[in-house]
């Protein structure tokens, strides 16, 4: 008799002790043969007790994870928990790589180590059969300056097989994020898994914006530390106000969510997030930027419609959904909070078996973006 | 650009702001754009390139998503194509096992594609080789060399051009034969994609059945040929090539005297030969002679004592046919009709010569006939001529006689003088009547006279009858009573009215009181025209008599009269063929009546009888009378001025004096048929006529009473007396001619 395989294993605690949490993890998990998995933990979490109850608890474990900016579990957006992500034995084969000193990453190394990984993730996933879908999840330091420069090494070294993935947050502090490597949490790294799976995978981005007529052009700035000096040869922050159309009010978190900065490539428009207005009237960016690039601003859509849209596209690739693992950058959560659509969207997400975390950015193949919704999908 | 919300201001200030901001804007742009394309152009070139490549990927993505998708499809459909096929092909497969023949495909590269157990059985060579790919070529070539077709074991490389050259045409049924001993018939056909279907069926019991089934029909053939030979009374035989008989009839066996047994010497040629030599003595040997070849040859040759034809010839490809024909009868019959001819031959010689002879007194005979007959001819002629010449030479004269009679009797004479002209005249009557009588019965007799029949119309005729002999009547005191009628009636003019006339002649003669009369009755075809008197009546035996010449009844001996009456009616009524009836007793008086056929009315002729008109006087004339004989032409004159008509006398249209009178003028012309110098009354009035330029009134006068005189004066349109003349008849023609009161 043949039991059809099983779905993703999900669970999730908010107990703050870490290895009550983890044990609950376990106890959630009972037992079932699992390939790998994946965790997301608030920032708030003690970070190397953690990290020794996991090696603890699951030894051996394929597991990659980082520190977020907000999780989301099976109740929609949670907050102060961990998610656990397990992928059961019987439809998924998963191998995991490791970078850490990116301000020391080498593309051709880089490139070689994920040639190597894949090659190995074949071997492993043989196992399954040989009509499989394969993925590829990549977590990265979200205070690091490196995303674009390690997401274009990797997903060109990985080829067909699409990377999506998120940068770990910490609660928007902004001081230091971990990112799960060898039992450890540590700053300044990057984990890559390769899943491979009977099921239906399929990885997809989108954002909530759209642009406005007007435009803006960077020219001052900093690049290599994100940094916008000036707007139209004017003090950044307040030309951005002003073209946001800020009267009055603060120049805060909740107006850069809700009026994200955008650029024009590749024909689509993309959020270049801000992180912060400094007190000196420039703008620190989440993302690269540089001089003379043209941004608008963006506005809000209708986002819970567009989410249903999306949704519907993601089941007309994969047919029923199982789970989406989701990166969900920490600010669209800011903007759904001001635009009192926190509850709905949770209850979408809850609904859609969307899990996952809130980033200080996303991956989708070889381009970090801000401010979307990226993720992989699971059929069933 | 950044249009924002600058309003456009003069101040100079905000000019020199808003120029620093564009200039910074500008350069900001234009270093962006050349940097855009730098491989390390920092990390948002890096983020567009990643968006290209995004790009590029999906597109590509989306592509080669379709195309495995079509791939699916299309391998989804072969594959089910495939099963088709499969299934197709194992269905074929499994029809073409069922079938009894051997069924085999090949393709348009003559490859074999498929055939079934059956096929293999015709070519067991074929089991041992690898069938896949193998070409009909090969195949051929196999059963060539194998030896299993009949005609391969003699000429396998023939054979297998043969079955090649089947192959390729494949439009005919080709037959086999197996050296098993069975028939295969083969069926080519080609196939829509240029291949071959070949149907191979086993037809040696098809095959067998037919030759039982023409053995069969050979049998009964020779039956039926056997049983024609034994109808014939010739014998005939057929040897074969080798000299032995192949077939007979029952004649043979009857003509050569063979019986069952010994008619087994027929069995060879020689056989037959010495047969014919030795039992019955055949004369001709040569008509036996075997030849191979040349023509028929017919003898004729005792066999037996009996006389045959025997009739040999050789035939293709070999032997010969000999046909015994048993003449004898034929030969005795010819025989005996020879002699027959030969008797009769003989037998014609003397008829011949007696005929010969009795044509030859025939022939003297005829001539004696001839020359009697010429001579009864000449006779005839002349005495026809002597007739005429008899009647005109004794007529003239006769004629003048009556009209100088006729003139004395008008002048004032004394009695005794009268008495005597008058008795002159009655004297000249009767010598006239008795001679126009006799001439009559000798014309009759001469048959120179030959009956014109025409349509008379009886009525004219019946009138002049009344208009001549009512005087007589009166002067006998008798009636005489002749009603009208309108028929018409089929015969001669001149001989009716002689009939009728002579009949009522006789009447009145012999009838002393009451009256005569005729009755005219229609009788069916015939009209009976009965002349009746209330005389004396004539007793039975005498009825014929008083038809012969000169016969008179005693009783009327007194009465004058000839007798000639009644024999001119005889001959007349017997040349017009009208039967003539006497109804007569004695004292209860005489009805004489001919039957004439009733005839169709016709129109007036110029010489029929002129009606005749009421009685009157002809005026005063101009009248020219020529005739060559003076004497005529004195008695003319005399008569026509006592009936006070000028008269100008000729002997010829030339003569002095016509002129003159033509230029006076005459209203008619009395003329003498033949005149002098071969002249002719018709002539005559021709001429004047031209001469005149007038039609002027003519009649001719003659005694010429012959046909042909006849004829021309009638196609001549000229009235005509005949003489002697009747001065009565002449008046009334002149009163006729010339008009009535004229």
């Amino acid at each position: 008799m043949t039991i059809p395989p099983s779905g993703l294993v999900v669970a999730y605690s908010h107990t703050g002790d870490p290895a009550c949490a983890v044990a609950e993890l376990v106890a959630a998990i009972a037992g079932r043969a699992l390939a790998g998995g994946m965790l997301f933990c608030s920032h708030r979490y003690s970070r190397d007790a953690l990290a020794e109850e996991l090696a603890r608890q699951f030894p051996d474990f394929p597991m990659i994870g980082c520190t977020s900016a907000g999780e989301l579990s099976p109740l929609g957006y949670d907050e102060d928990s961990i998610v656990f992500i397990g992928l059961p034995a019987d439809s998924f084969a998963m191998s995991i790589l490791h970078f850490d000193d990116l301000d020391g990453f080498e593309v051709e190394q880089g490139r070689i180590a994920v040639r190597e990984l894949a090659a190995t993730a074949a071997a492993q996933a043989r196992r399954l059969g040989d009509q499989l879908h394969h993925a590829a999840i990549f977590l990265v330091d979200g205070l690091s300056h490196r995303e674009e420069l390690i997401t274009m090494t990797v997903q060109e070294a990985l080829g067909d097989t699409v990377m999506v993935g998120g940068s770990s947050g910490d609660g928007m502090v902004f001081r230091e994020t971990g990112v799960l490597v060898k039992g450890r949490f540590v700053q300044d790294a990057a984990a890559l898994a390769i899943l491979s799976s009977i099921r239906p995978l399929h990885a997809f981005r989108t954002n909530h914006y759209r642009p406005r007529e007007e435009r803006m052009v960077v020219t001052a700035s900093d690049a290599q530390a994100r940094v916008v000096y000036e707007i139209n040869a004017r003090p950044a922050a307040q030309e951005y106000a002003r073209i946001a159309g800020l009267r009055g009010g603060q120049i805060d978190t909740a107006f850069f969510a809700a009026n994200p900065p955008m650029v024009r490539a590749g024909g689509e428009y993309h959020v270049r997030a801000v992180q912060s207005a400094n007190a000196d009237g420039s703008l620190t960016f989440y993302c690269a930027i540089d001089n003379g690039i043209v941004l608008r601003v963006g506005e809000r859509i209708d986002r819970i419609a567009h989410m249903e849209e999306l949704f519907a596209d993601v089941e007309a690739h994969v047919g029923a959904i199982d789970h989406v693992i989701g990166f969900d950058c920490v600010l669209n959560r800011i903007d759904a909070a001001s635009g009192q659509l926190t509850g709905e969207v949770s209850q979408l997400y809850a609904r859609r078996h969307v899990v996952g975390f809130n980033t200080y950015g996303e991956q989708f193949r070889a381009a970090h973006n801000n401010q979307t919704l990226s993720g992989l999908a699971i059929g069933a | 650009m950044a249009e924002a919300d600058r309003p456009i201001t003069l101040d100079p200030q905000a000019l020199a702001e808003q120029v620093r901001q564009l200039e910074a804007i500008n350069a900001a742009l234009i270093d962006r754009v050349e940097r855009s394309s730098d491989m390390h152009g920092g990390g948002f070139s890096m983020f567009e390139t990643a968006i290209a490549l995004e790009a590029m990927v999906r597109e590509r993505t989306a592509a080669l998503e379709n195309t495995l998708a079509r791939l699916n499809v299309a391998n989804a459909e072969l594959a089910l194509a495939h099963n088709d096929a499969d299934a197709a092909r194992s269905r074929l497969r499994d029809a073409i096992e069922t079938l009894p023949d051997g069924f085999a495909i090949y393709d348009a590269q003559d490859r074999l594609v498929l055939c079934n157990q059956a096929y293999l059985d015709f070519w067991p060579v074929m089991r041992e080789r690898d069938l896949s790919n193998i070409t009909f070529t090969e195949v051929a070539e196999l059963a060539a060399h194998s030896g299993h077709a009949l005609a391969s074991l003699v000429s396998p490389d023939r054979w297998l051009a043969d079955r090649l050259a089947h192959h390729a045409g494949a439009d005919r049924v080709h037959i086999h034969a197996l050296a098993d001993g069975r028939w295969v018939q083969i069926n080519e056909l080609k196939t829509s994609e240029g291949g071959r279907v070949g149907i191979y069926t086993d037809v040696t019991e098809v095959k067998a059945e037919d030759a039982r089934e023409r053995a069969r029909e050979l049998a009964e053939r020779n039956l039926v040929l056997q049983a024609t030979l034994d109808t014939l009374s010739e014998g005939v035989c057929h040897y074969g090539k080798d000299r032995r008989l192949r077939v007979r009839n029952e004649g043979m066996t009857r003509l050569l005297g063979l019986d069952a047994r010994t008619s087994k010497r027929l069995e060879t040629h020689d056989g037959l030969v010495a047969h014919c030599r030795d039992r019955l003595g055949i004369d001709r040997m040569d008509a036996l002679a075997w030849r191979d070849d040349g023509a028929r040859i017919e003898m004729q040759c005792l066999l037996g004592g009996r006389h045959f034809i025997i009739r040999s010839t050789p035939l293709l490809p070999g032997g010969m046919a000999i046909s015994f024909n048993d003449i004898t009868d034929r030969v005795n019959d010819r025989e005996a009709l020879r002699e027959a001819a030969e008797m009769l031959e003989r037998r014609v010689a003397e008829r011949t010569t007696e005929l010969e002879a009795e044509i030859a007194e025939r022939r003297v005979v005829e001539a004696e006939l001839m020359s009697a007959k010429t001579a009864a001819e000449h006779a005839n002629r002349d005495k026809t001529r002597f007739l005429a010449a008899a009647s005109h030479d004794l007529l003239q004269p006769l004629n003048a006689a009556r009209l100088f009679v006729a003139a004395l009797g008008e002048r004032r004479l004394a009695a005794p003088s009268r008495a005597l002209v008058r008795q002159t005249g009655v004297a000249l009557d009767s010598v006239e009547d008795l001679l126009e009588a006799l001439f009559e019965i000798s014309r009759l007799d001469a048959g120179a006279i030959t009956p014109d029949l025409t349509s008379i119309e009886l009525e004219p005729m019946l009138g002049a009858l009344r208009i001549e002999f009512a005087a007589v009547a009166r002067g006998h005191g008798l009636l005489l009573d002749i009603p009208e009628t309108n028929l018409w009636v089929g015969s001669d003019v001149r001989l009716l009215r002689r009939i009728l006339q002579n009949f009522l002649s006789n009447a009145l003669r012999y009838t002393a009181t009451g009256g005569v009369g005729i009755k005219v009755v229609a009788e069916g075809e015939y009209a009976r025209i009965t002349v009746h008197d209330t005389g004396p009546g004539i007793a039975l035996e005498h009825q014929d008599t008083i038809f012969e010449e000169f016969r008179r009844l005693e009783a009327t001996q007194r009465i004058p009269g000839k007798g000639l009456g009644l024999a001119i009616v005889r001959r007349a009524t017997a040349m017009l063929g009208h039967p003539l009836e006497v109804r007569s007793r004695p004292g209860e008086g005489s009805a004489f009546s001919v039957l004439v056929p009733i005839a169709q009315p016709r129109e007036p002729r110029a010489d029929d009888p002129a009606r005749p008109l009421a009685s009157g006087s002809t005026g005063s004339r101009r009248l020219l009378v020529i005739d060559n004989d003076p004497a005529i032409l004195s008695g003319m004159a005399a008569l026509l001025r006592n009936w006070g008509h000028h008269v100008t006398l000729a002997t010829s249209a030339r003569d002095d004096g016509v002129e003159a009178a033509l230029a006076q003028g005459i209203d008619l012309i009395i003329a003498d048929y033949h005149l002098d110098d071969g002249a002719r009354g018709d002539g005559a009035v021709a001429e004047i006529r031209a001469q005149t330029g007038t039609a002027i009134p003519a009649m001719i006068i003659t005694a010429d009473r012959s046909e042909e005189v006849k004829a021309a004066l009638a196609a001549a349109k000229l009235p005509v007396l005949n003489k002697p003349v009747k001065p009565a008849q002449l008046r009334a023609l002149l009163r006729n001619m010339l008009g009535s009161g004229a």
